[in-house]
């Protein structure tokens, strides 16, 4: 059962462990679809709906799912709750699916699903799981609707390069540089044990 | 040798039984969340601008079509001509105004670049009238195809099968294209067959 130290952890996990400024995971949907908050969030959650129900699943066939086909057996999941999601949002968010469409069933491929599942819900209890994936998946929406907020307003005062890709790639490496700053200053200590011990979570 | 083969045995049980779970989810999911063509105010100011029925806007649009009732139609121009994702999703008819009695077919195709679905009107002979994009997720449309193609005018006239070339060439868009081909194909068997009274 998970410890109140370790629920800590793993709930804070999504700020500390920022899935995209920290771990550099899902870098691509980042990018290209960034452009603006609305983009960022209707993402965001799909992917953390994904995430939230991948891990889950994971994490309660651990002991089931045989180690030589545990990657099969994790795609297969994650691609079921990526079409329901993409089902959901063709049926009721019809503008959101015209400008995120083309992404969602890109989640199944998404670093941060196969990631999360891999590193921790495979090796994890269901309920520290369940926290994994809400606090990564939140942490993602944030990240994008951080990303779709600052690439929105400089666009809107005639900064248009910002909603394109390599306006991207400059928003996203500053504000990469800036996360990991502010993170060392506060928690300098713990983060270099983290990295010597190779991004480990635990 | 044994354990191998027992392990072997295992992995393929787990992987169909994940599977089989899985389907049973999306089985459900899609119960609920398939799409369900319907006629509503937006679906009817689409309509109005594929195929105008002559009053000075779209404001009462609603009360000048009526979705069709022809499922088994649609059935039967999805089993023979469609794939898992061409297919027909809806049609329409104007029952007053300038162009009555003409159909609209609603159909979509996709291709690994997203979905496009596409509004066909058509004329009394069953040749195109017009056509334009309902709603699309392809990745190149606005930087390709937005205000450059996507007036499909050279369909105007066209029945039976409609090739990328038939649209446009060198768009720098091709499947896209192709995918826009192929939804207006199947709008037009669709067509051929309500136009032959096959409703």
């Amino acid at each position: 059962m998970i410890n109140k130290k370790e629920l800590k952890e793993t709930a804070l996990g999504g700020i500390i462990n920022n899935p995209v400024f920290v771990l550099v995971l899902g870098t691509c949907p980042t990018i290209a679809k960034s452009d603006t908050v609305s983009n960022g969030i209707g993402l965001g959650l799909a992917t953390a709906f994904v995430l939230i129900c991948s891990n889950l699943f994971i994490s309660l066939l651990r002991k089931i799912i045989p180690d030589k086909v545990r990657l099969p057996a994790y795609i297969v999941i994650i691609a079921t709750f990526v079409t329901i999601v993409q089902l959901f949002v063709a049926k009721f968010l019809p503008d959101l699916n015209a400008s995120i469409g083309a992404f969602i069933p890109l989640i199944v491929v998404n670093c941060i699903i196969l990631g999360r599942a891999e590193a921790f819900a495979s090796k994890n209890d269901v309920l520290s799981s369940v926290i994994d994936g809400v606090s990564m998946g939140l942490g993602f929406t944030l990240s994008l609707v951080l990303m779709g907020a600052i690439r929105q307003g400089l666009a809107a005062i005639g900064l248009t390069i910002f909603q394109a890709t390599a306006g991207g790639f400059i928003v996203f490496g500053l504000l990469m540089a800036l996360f990991n700053y502010v993170l060392y200053k506060a928690d300098g200590h713990k983060r270099r044990v983290l990295f010597e011990n190779g991004g480990e979570d635990r | 040798m044994k354990k191998t083969a027992k392990d072997t045995l295992m992995s393929v049980v787990v992987l169909f039984a994940i599977a089989f779970v899985c389907v049973g989810l999306l089985a459900v999911a899609n119960e609920y969340l398939k799409y369900e063509a319907k006629l509503d105010e937006a679906m009817a100011k689409q309509l109005y601008v594929v195929c105008p029925t002559g009053q000075p806007d779209d404001s009462d649009a609603i009360n000048y079509f009526e979705i069709l009732s022809a499922d088994d139609t649609i059935e039967k121009v999805n089993s023979e001509f469609g794939t898992p994702t061409t297919y027909v999703l809806a049609a329409f008819r104007a029952t007053k105004g300038d162009n009555a009695g003409c159909y609209i077919v609603q159909a979509r195709a996709e291709c690994s670049y997203g979905e496009v679905v596409m509004l066909t009107s058509y004329d009394k002979t069953g040749k195109i009238m017009k056509t334009i994009c309902y709603s699309q997720t392809q990745s190149f449309w606005d930087s390709k195809i937005a205000g450059k193609y996507d007036g499909f005018e050279n369909l105007v006239g066209k029945d039976g099968d409609i090739t990328g070339s038939d649209i446009a060439t060198g768009t720098g868009a091709t499947y896209s294209i192709q995918t826009v081909a192929e939804s207006v194909t199947i709008s037009n068997k669709m067509a051929a067959q309500l136009i032959g009274g096959n409703l």
